[in-house]
């Protein structure tokens, strides 16, 4: 081993590549969904387009989707005609090999039949159509295919689905396993995403059961991670949550509900228990669009 | 309480009104951590090394170690 150290020593002193970080990025967007069924089959196809033009444009690593894809809310048989939609319309992004990370947000469903009607869209058709629409299937008991994490480069990425826990609706996210899978970590980012924000601004909130919330807050926090993305609210906000003092440690609240979805009014009021958390606001728009994150060894940038 | 969605499009990203920045501290890199990888070099996730592979490309190489090395000494 000593030989290996040594000959990593030189080879490290002998490198031309010494300094030299990866850059990458990723794009973050949510609520594509019409305003009904009848409205181009639950979701506004005209801005979900444009975002797939601006998605193959800017070529990410990844590209995740905080929930809430269709107006769903219904059968499992047109829910499954929705997501088959939603699907479509992301179809060029599919083929150009962007790997496409979402989660469900509560229109997309939660019970049994509207988790059919999911694992029936997003799922492995490479021996039929050449794709592989499925999710990664490393998430807890009963959320195969909805929650999940991905390693790439230098981060760790947690997905979240929302709406199914066993306790559903005080636990929205599966404590236990974020635990595990925090803990296994070893790279240096760490981004999570889910449908709800933490911290309530007008709908329903993590920040409903401040307890369960707190919880997985602090997980985060432990976990180094600086950023939650999530949607369920109809505007891009961008706010940072401190509650110490220590701007270094905070973990930002970033909505990016900007994807079609009609777009909703916030009076400025955090309007639920932020549990000792004081919330700053960074930045809001009403315009849709998505958040481009740009990442380069320890830094990231979003914009 | 809710605008048309239908009178407007969409306008990329959120440049150059909004552009936020932060850096995550590095978690250190100590000379035993210096060895286990000198024990992983060149391996890939699959033989066990894919904690040691930081850029998660599926092999233990020199950008593993340079990402570590920007960390040497660093505190946790």
């Amino acid at each position: 081993m000593k030989q290996r150290v040594l000959i990593l020593t030189i080879v490290l002193l002998l490198s031309p590549a010494a300094g030299a970080w990866e850059t990458w990025t990723f794009i973050v967007t949510a609520d594509s969904r019409s305003e009904s069924h009848e409205e181009t089959l639950g979701v506004n196809v005209v801005i979900l387009g444009e975002l797939v033009d601006e998605i193959l444009a800017e070529n990410p690593d990844l590209f995740l989707f905080t929930g809430d894809l269709v107006v769903g809310n219904t059968t499992q048989d047109l829910l499954e005609v929705e997501f088959l939609q939603w699907r479509e319309v992301m179809q060029p992004v599919y083929e150009a090999g962007i790997p496409v990370y979402i989660v469900r947000g509560n229109h997309d469903g939660g019970g049994s039949a509207t988790t059919t009607a999911w694992n029936n869209v997003f799922r492995d058709e490479t021996s039929s159509v050449g794709l592989d629409y499925s999710l990664p299937q490393n998430g807890p008991d009963g959320e195969k295919n909805l929650t999940y994490s991905v390693t790439h480069k230098n981060a760790f990425v947690l997905a979240l689905d929302e709406c199914t826990t066993a306790n559903h609706p005080q636990n929205y996210v599966e404590q236990g396993w974020i635990d595990t899978e925090l803990a296994c970590n070893t790279r240096p980012h760490v981004f999570s995403f889910g449908h709800f924000t933490a911290f309530k601004m007008i709908w329903d909130s993590l920040g409903d059961h401040p307890t369960q919330r707190n919880a997985f807050w602090h997980s985060l926090e432990d976990a180094g991670s600086r950023v939650y993305f999530c949607g369920h609210e109809h505007f891009y906000h961008h706010a940072t949550a401190d509650n110490d003092g220590d701007p270094n440690n905070n973990i930002d609240q970033v909505v990016v509900g900007s994807a079609g979805a009609s777009v909703h009014i916030w009076d400025g009021n955090y309007t639920g228990d932020n549990g000792g958390y004081e919330l700053t606001d960074i930045f809001h728009t009403t315009r849709f669009g998505y958040i481009l994150a740009t990442v380069t060894g320890y830094d990231v940038n979003l914009t | 309480m809710q605008l048309d969605s239908n009178d407007q499009s969409v306008q990329g990203h959120y440049l150059p009104e909004y552009s936020w920045s932060y850096t995550v501290p590095s978690s250190g890199f100590t000379f035993e951590e210096f060895a286990a990888l000198a024990v992983c070099w060149l391996s890939t996730d699959d033989a066990g090394c894919g904690d040691m592979d930081f850029d998660g490309d599926g092999i233990v190489n020199l950008n593993d170690l340079q990402m570590r090395l920007d960390m040497w000494l660093d505190g946790p």
